[in-house]
C-alpha cells in the first residue's frame, strides 16, 4: 500500500499478471509494478468455523484441486474446475479475476452467488469489508486481501459458463437440513453489470418441491434481474428467454441431496 | 474414364520434409528474420469509416527521439504508381486524400524500435472531415449515397470469354460486375413447371492466420529486396516493379515458409509501404502487424445471392437466374476475380438448359474482402446447395435423389467451351450418403442429416508454373519452385514427384527456399494449383534431368540411352550395374557436377471458354452433417461431420485428409458462430480475445474425412488439388440438416441459436394460424 | 532492470532483464529460442506456450522477471541431444498433426504438461487441456490422434 502511494507515476498491483500485461500492451503507462506474489498468506485456503476463507492470491487451479474445498463445498470445486483454460487456471488468481472489473470474467458471479464478502486494505481507512455485490467500491489503490464465504457448508451452487458470450450465470441454494431456504441467481456476461436476484422461501421447500415448480421459480428469478444486454451477439429478448430456459432446466433436475452437493 | 487406384491408397502417405523442422521449433519464418541495422515501422490507421483527410501534422512525431521518418499519402503519391489491386487497382499504399474504412492505413512511422514507433503514432495529428459511412450493400447502392471513389480507378477488369461480360465500375459504388449467360433463361423460366426464388446471406470471416503479416525490406541504389510473408512472390515482384518503376530483375523477393495463409497473404498488401520506408530511411525496415491489424486488413466476402431456379415437376433442373452481390469492402484487392468465380460457380455440378448470372462487387466502408480459401465457391455453394434441398422438399423429391437426377457426368463440360467435370460426382455422393447413413435414417425428434455437394474450379485462369531441379552427382535433389509452403505440404508433394521419377528416396530431396532471383516463376500459391500446375512442371524437370543422366551414361558406356535404366543412382546396362557417382566423378573431377532440369506448364488463354481459359480441374466437396437442434434454445449441435474430396491421385494421403479437415473445421466455425461483426460502422470483435474461432472443444464427436481418387485430374498420374475443397459444402450441409431436423430453413450465416429459435417461433405461429 | 537466475532446457543461466520485458521477447531476442512463436500476443491462442516449472504459460503474457528461480522448458529442449525426437514429437509426425507449424511448439509443450499430469487422459480431458491452443490449419483431429498416440507411446516406454 505504501509502495503504491509512494509511486511517483502510475502504479499497479500484480497478482497473476495476466491483466496487467494486457493493459501494458494496450498502451497503459505503468511506472511501478507491485508484485504481490511474495506476500505470505495470499495463497491460503482456510475453513474457520463456517467461513471459507480464500486469500486473494489463490489460483483457480488451487480451488479446483483443494481437498478442503472438495470436502466442505464440492459444488464450488466442480463449478470452478472448467473455467477459462489450463494456462489461466494455473496462473490466474481469484483476486486478479475480481479486480479486473471485466464482465466476461466469472469469479464475481460465484462470489455473489455464495454471498461472499471481500476484505481489503485501503490507504486511508485501513481494513474494510464489503459484500460481493459492492465490488465496485474497491478503489484501484486498495489491496484486496481475502474473500470470505459464510455458511459454506449450508450452500450449494451450479455455474453455467457454456453459453458465453451470450450468458454466464450461477444458481446457489441455501440449505437447512433437507430443505432449501433461499435460491439465488447471479449473472455477469450478457448483462451490463454483475447482478443477482433472490427467492427467500418463508417456508423452506424440499428439492423435489422446487423441482416441481421449476418454471415458476425460473420466471421469478429471471424477471427480477435487470434487462439483459442487447448487442451484436444477441438480443435482450433472446438472452432473457435463454436464461429462463437454462435456469429452468437446472431447477428441474435439482438433486434431493443436502447442503454442499451439486445443485 | 474411371480409374480407382485403390491399390496405391495404403502406401500413399509421406513423411513431410518440413516435419522435423516444425516439430523442433527450428523452422525460421519471416517473423524470425532480422537484418543488421534494421528499423521498425508502425502504421497509423483511420478511426473513421469514411472521411476526407484535411491535414496531417506529423511534426511532433518526427521530433520524437528515435524516430527516423514519418510518411503519409503525400509522400506515396510521388510513386510512379501508388495503387495496387488485382485487375482494378484502387488501393493506395497509404490513404491519399480520403480514408475509406476503419483501419485504412494513413501514415507510417519508422523508429529504432516498435515501442518508439508506437509512441510516435500518438503524436501524429490528423484532421478528418467525416463523411457518411456506407456499411452495407444497400446503403452503398442507395441513390443518395456519396461516392466512395470520386474518380475512376486505375487498372482494368479481368478478361473473360464466351458468354461472359466483365465490367469495370459499371455504376455508383460498384467496383465490378460479371455477367454470364447461355441459352434463354427468361423463356425457360417462363415455361418451367415450378420457379423458386430464394435469397441467401453469406457472412464475413477473417482468416486468423497465426503468423502475422510481416515484411522486411531493404533498398539500395536502383534495387529493392524484400523478405515477405506472402503467398505470391512473383506477383509481388511484378507489383513492386510497376509501382516503383524498377525493372523486374532489380526487385528481389524472398519467401520463407508461411505460418498460415488461407489467401490472406495473397497479392499485394502492405509490402510496397515497407519498401518505401526502406528507401526513405536508407536502412532495412521491418513492419510486423499485430493480429488486431490483420482483422483490419482482409476478410472473406460477404455475399447476398438471389437465385431464381426453374425446375420441372419431375425434378429436372431447367434454368437459373442469379443476382449476386458481394460486399467488396473499401478496396478492390481480389474482389474482381472473386466476383467472377462466385458468379460462374453458382450453377454447381448440375446440368442446365439455360443460365443467366449477374454478379457484382459493391464498395462499402468496411474491411476489404479478398482471397479466402474457397474464393467465391463457398458463397456460391452455400446458396446453390441450400436451394437444392429447399426445392427438393417443395416438390416432394428426396434431396439425394434430386441431386442424382441432375448431376453432370464425367464427360460433360461444366459449361460450353469449358472442361468437363473430372470427378465421378455421383460416386462421391453415394459414398457420402452411405458413410453418414442418409438413406433410411432413423427419425428422431430434433435430429437431422443434411448433405451437399460444394464445387469450385481449380488451377486458375491462365496460370503458369515453371520449375527447376538440381541433382548433385550423389543423387541429392534440390527442387526449385515458387509454390509457397503455407502448411499444405507442397514441398513434400513436389519433392515426391521428383524423387519418384529419379528413383531416389524422399529423404534425398530438399525443397529450396524461394528467392525470385533463383526460383523459377509462377503465378501464385492459390486456387489449389500447386499439385497440378507446379507438379507438371516438376515432372517435366525431372524427366529432363533423367534424360540428361541417361545421355551422359550412354556417352560413357558407348551405347544408346534407351538401353539403360536408372535405379536408385545406379545405371544398369543389361545385367551390369554402374555406380553413377563414380562415373560422374571420374569424368568431371573432384568437384563433380550438377544436372539441372527445367519444366513448365501454362494453362492457355482461350476466348471460347467463359472465363477466358478452360478450367484445369474441378473440386467437388461432398459434405454431410448430422445435427441435434435444441428446440427450446435453438442451439444447433453438430454431432457428426463427414467431408470428402477428390484428389485425383493422392500423392500424400495424410496431407489430403489434413487439408480437407482443416478447411471443413473453418467452415464449421463460420456456419455456427464465427463472424467478424460490424456494430454500426465499427468492427465489434476484431481482436483475438473476442473473435471466436473453432477450438478443439468444437470438434464434432464424429468427424470423418474421405479422399476419393478418381484418377481423372491433370496432374501427375491423374492428381489434382484439394486444398480448398473441404470448405465448400459445409454450410449448406448444416443448413440442410437443420431443416431435416426441425423443418426450419436458415438462409443467413451464421446459423445461430437465436436465428433458429426465431425461425421455430415463426413456424409455430404459422401452424397455429392455419 | 531486474536480475534473474533460472534454468532453461536444463542449462543454468542468469540475466539482467528490463522489468517490462515479456518472457516471449526474452526467449526469442535474448536467448535466440525462436521456437516460441508470437501470434495473438494476448494470451489467447497459446502459440507462445512454454513450460515454467512444468506448468504451461503464455510467454507473451508473462514478464521475464517472473521466471526468477524457475525452470523453463521450450520446444528446443525436447528432442534428445543426438537429435532423436521426443515421443510427443514423434507422435505429431506420425499423425501428421501439423501443417504450417506456427502453433506446433505451443501444442507440443501443452501436451507434455498434460501427459505429465494425466498420463492416460480420456478425450474429455484432452479437449479441456488443449482448448487453450488454437490451430487454424489441421482441424484438430490429427492433434487429438497425436496426443493419444503420444500417451500410448510414453506409457509403453515407462519403466
Amino acid at each position: 500500500m505504501a509502495l503504491f502511494a509512494a509511486s511517483a507515476g502510475a502504479a499497479s498491483y500484480m497478482s497473476g499478471g495476466i491483466d496487467l500485461i494486457n493493459r501494458m500492451k494496450s498502451g497503459c503507462t505503468i511506472d511501478d509494478v507491485i508484485h504481490l506474489g511474495a506476500i505470505p498468506d495470499r495463497r491460503s485456503i482456510d475453513l474457520s468455523g463456517d467461513y471459507l476463507s480464500l486469500g486473494a492470491g489463490v489460483t483457480h487451479d488451487a480451488i479446483a484441486k483443494s481437498g478442503l474445498i472438495r470436502d466442505c463445498a464440492p459444488s464450488l470445486c466442480d463449478a470452478w474446475s472448467p473455467v477459462a483454460n489450463i494456462r489461466v487456471r494455473m496462473k490466474g488468481t481469484v483476486g486478479g479475476n475480481l479486480m479486473a472489473r471485466d464482465l466476461s470474467y466469472d469469479f464475481p458471479i460465484v462470489a455473489i452467488a455464495l454471498g461472499a464478502t471481500f476484505e481489503f486494505v485501503t490507504a486511508t481507512s485501513g481494513l474494510k469489508q464489503i459484500g460481493a455485490e459492492d465490488l465496485d467500491q474497491i478503489e484501484k489503490s486498495d489491496l484486496l486481501t481475502r474473500i470470505r464465504i459464510p455458511g459454506i457448508a449450508m450452500q450449494s451452487m451450479t455455474l453455467e459458463l457454456g453459453w458465453k458470450p451470450h450468458l454466464a450465470f450461477a444458481l446457489s441454494f441455501l440449505h437447512e437440513g433437507n430443505y432449501v431456504r433461499r435460491i439465488r441467481l447471479s449473472a455477469g456476461s450478457g448483462f451490463d453489470r454483475f447482478c443477482c436476484s433472490n427467492i427467500h422461501l418463508d417456508t423452506p421447500l424440499t428439492a423435489t418441491s422446487i423441482q416441481a415448480r421449476w418454471s415458476e421459480f425460473a420466471d421469478r428469478l429471471v424477471s427480477d434481474l435487470p434487462t439483459p444486454a442487447e448487442d451484436w451477439k444477441a438480443t435482450a429478448n433472446y438472452r432473457r428467454r435463454l436464461l429462463m430456459t437454462l435456469v429452468g432446466r437446472k431447477l428441474a433436475v435439482l438433486s434431493a441431496q443436502g447442503a454442499g452437493s451439486n445443485g | 474414364m474411371r480409374k480407382m487406384l485403390e491399390a496405391d491408397v495404403k502406401n500413399a502417405s509421406l513423411e513431410r520434409l518440413d516435419g522435423k523442422q516444425k516439430l523442433t521449433g527450428k523452422v525460421r519464418y519471416t517473423s524470425d528474420f532480422k537484418l543488421p541495422g534494421m528499423l521498425h515501422a508502425k502504421v497509423l490507421r483511420s478511426p473513421h469509416a469514411h472521411a476526407r483527410i484535411r491535414s496531417i501534422d506529423s511534426r511532433r512525431a518526427r521530433a520524437l527521439g528515435g524516430v527516423l521518418a514519418v510518411i503519409t499519402g503525400a509522400d506515396i503519391a510521388t510513386l510512379p504508381d501508388p495503387f495496387y489491386g488485382v485487375g482494378i487497382r484502387d488501393q493506395p499504399v497509404l490513404a491519399i486524400g480520403k480514408v475509406r474504412y476503419i483501419g485504412d492505413m494513413v501514415a507510417a512511422v519508422v523508429a529504432v524500435d516498435e515501442a518508439t514507433a508506437c509512441r510516435a503514432l500518438d503524436l501524429i495529428a490528423v484532421d478528418y472531415e467525416r463523411l457518411p459511412a456506407l456499411m452495407s450493400i444497400e446503403d452503398a447502392l442507395d441513390p443518395s449515397a456519396p461516392d466512395i471513389f470520386e474518380e475512376p480507378s486505375g487498372g482494368s477488369p479481368l478478361i473473360v470469354g464466351e458468354g461472359a461480360q466483365s465490367l469495370k465500375e459499371p455504376r455508383k459504388n460498384t467496383l465490378y460486375e460479371f455477367q454470364y449467360a447461355r441459352g434463354d433463361a427468361e423463356a425457360e423460366l417462363a415455361a418451367a413447371d415450378h420457379v423458386f426464388t430464394d435469397t441467401f446471406h453469406f457472412s464475413r470471416i477473417h482468416h486468423f492466420h497465426l503468423e502475422p503479416y510481416v515484411n522486411v525490406a531493404r533498398a539500395e541504389e536502383g534495387r529493392i529486396e524484400i523478405w515477405s510473408c506472402n503467398q505470391d512472390p512473383f506477383i509481388l515482384r511484378n507489383d513492386l516493379s510497376r509501382m516503383f518503376g524498377f525493372p523486374l530483375h532489380n526487385v528481389r523477393v524472398h519467401t520463407a515458409m508461411v505460418g498460415g495463409g488461407f489467401g490472406a497473404k495473397s497479392y499485394c498488401k502492405m509490402e510496397p509501404l515497407v519498401v518505401f520506408l526502406a528507401m526513405r530511411t536508407g536502412r532495412p525496415v521491418r513492419l510486423c502487424l499485430t493480429m488486431d491489424e490483420a482483422f483490419h486488413t482482409l476478410t472473406k466476402h460477404v455475399a447476398v445471392l438471389t437465385l431464381t431456379t426453374g425446375v420441372s415437376r419431375d425434378g429436372i433442373l431447367i434454368a437459373r437466374k442469379s443476382d449476386i452481390r458481394l460486399d467488396g469492402g473499401a478496396y478492390s484487392d481480389a474482389s474482381v476475380s472473386t466476383t467472377i468465380k462466385t458468379g460462374y460457380r453458382i450453377t454447381g455440378p448440375y446440368r442446365w438448359k439455360a443460365v443467366s448470372t449477374v454478379a457484382s462487387s459493391v464498395r462499402t466502408n468496411s474491411v476489404p474482402g479478398g482471397s479466402f480459401r474457397g474464393f467465391g465457391g463457398t458463397q456460391s455453394s452455400f446458396a446453390s446447395e441450400s436451394q437444392m434441398d429447399m426445392i427438393a422438399r417443395r416438390i416432394g423429391i428426396d434431396p439425394l435423389e434430386f441431386r442424382r437426377r441432375n448431376l453432370l457426368s464425367p464427360h460433360e463440360p461444366f459449361a460450353p467451351g469449358d472442361t468437363a467435370i473430372d470427378s465421378d460426382v455421383e460416386l462421391g455422393l453415394l459414398r457420402l450418403a452411405e458413410k453418414v447413413g442418409y438413406v433410411d435414417r432413423p427419425r428422431v425428434p430434433g435430429r437431422g442429416i443434411g448433405l451437399s455437394i460444394g464445387l469450385k474450379d481449380g488451377g486458375g485462369t491462365g496460370n503458369q508454373a515453371q520449375a527447376a531441379i538440381k541433382v548433385t552427382d550423389s543423387g541429392d535433389i534440390i527442387v526449385q519452385a515458387a509454390a509457397v509452403e503455407i502448411g499444405q505440404g507442397v514441398g513434400t508433394v513436389l519433392g515426391s514427384i521428383a524423387a519418384n521419377i529419379l528413383d531416389r528416396p524422399l529423404s534425398a530431396v530438399r525443397y529450396a527456399e524461394i528467392d525470385t532471383d533463383h526460383t523459377p516463376l509462377d503465378t501464385g500459391t492459390h486456387v489449389s494449383f500447386a499439385t497440378t500446375v507446379s507438379g507438371r512442371a516438376i515432372e517435366e524437370s525431372a524427366y529432363d534431368v533423367k534424360r540428361q543422366i541417361l545421355q551422359f551414361a550412354a556417352d560413357r558406356l558407348d551405347c544408346t540411352p534407351d538401353q539403360l535404366t536408372l535405379s536408385d543412382w545406379t545405371i544398369r546396362l543389361g545385367n551390369r550395374s554402374h555406380d553413377l557417382r563414380s562415373m560422374l566423378r571420374d569424368y568431371y573431377g573432384p568437384v563433380g557436377t550438377e544436372f539441372v532440369g527445367r519444366g513448365s506448364m501454362k494453362i492457355p488463354y482461350d476466348t471460347a471458354a467463359p472465363l477466358g481459359s478452360k478450367n484445369l480441374f474441378w473440386m467437388p466437396c461432398w459434405s454431410a452433417a448430422e445435427v441435434d437442434v435444441d428446440t427450446d434454445t435453438g442451439q444447433v449441435s453438430v454431432l457428426r461431420l463427414v467431408v470428402g474430396a477428390d484428389a485425383g491421385r493422392a500423392l500424400n494421403l495424410a496431407a489430403c485428409h489434413g487439408q480437407i479437415e482443416g478447411a471443413a473445421l473453418q467452415a464449421l466455425g463460420q456456419s455456427l458462430f464465427e463472424e467478424l461483426v460490424y456494430s454500426g460502422d465499427v468492427p465489434a470483435n476484431a481482436d483475438p480475445a473476442t473473435y471466436r474461432v473453432p477450438l478443439v472443444s468444437d470438434l464434432p464427436v464424429s468427424f470423418e474425412s474421405f479422399v476419393e481418387q478418381h484418377g481423372m485430374g491433370p496432374g501427375p498420374n491423374g492428381a489434382k488439388g484439394i486444398g480448398e475443397s473441404g470448405m465448400l459444402g459445409i454450410a449448406a450441409a448444416i443448413a440442410n440438416a437443420v431443416e431435416d431436423a426441425v423443418g426450419v430453413r436458415i438462409t443467413k450465416l451464421p446459423i445461430t441459436a437465436e436465428r433458429v429459435l426465431d425461425a421455430l417461433d415463426e413456424k409455430r405461429k404459422a401452424a397455429l394460424a392455419s | 532492470m531486474v536480475d534473474v537466475t533460472f534454468c532453461v532446457n536444463g542449462r543454468e543461466m542468469s540475466a539482467n532483464v528490463a522489468s517490462n520485458k515479456t518472457l516471449a521477447d526474452f526467449l526469442r531476442d535474448d536467448l535466440y529460442l525462436t521456437g516460441c512463436r508470437i501470434a495473438c500476443d494476448g494470451g489467447v491462442c497459446g502459440a507462445c506456450t512454454v513450460l515454467v516449472d512444468g506448468s504451461p504459460v503464455a510467454a507473451c503474457s508473462t514478464f521475464a522477471f517472473e521466471i526468477d528461480k524457475s525452470s523453463i522448458e521450450t520446444i528446443e529442449g525436447l528432442a534428445a541431444p543426438d537429435g532423436n525426437l521426443h515421443p510427443i514429437q514423434q507422435a505429431f509426425l506420425k499423425s501428421d498433426a501439423f501443417q504450417c507449424g506456427f502453433c506446433t511448439s505451443g501444442f507440443i509443450l501443452s501436451v507434455k504438461a498434460l501427459l505429465e499430469m494425466h498420463p492416460s487422459p480420456d478425450d474429455r480431458t484432452i479437449r479441456d487441456w488443449l482448448k487453450g491452443n488454437i490451430c487454424r490449419c489441421t482441424g484438430y483431429k490429427s492433434i487429438m490422434d497425436a496426443t493419444r498416440l503420444a500417451s500410448a507411446m510414453m506409457l509403453e516406454a515407462a519403466p
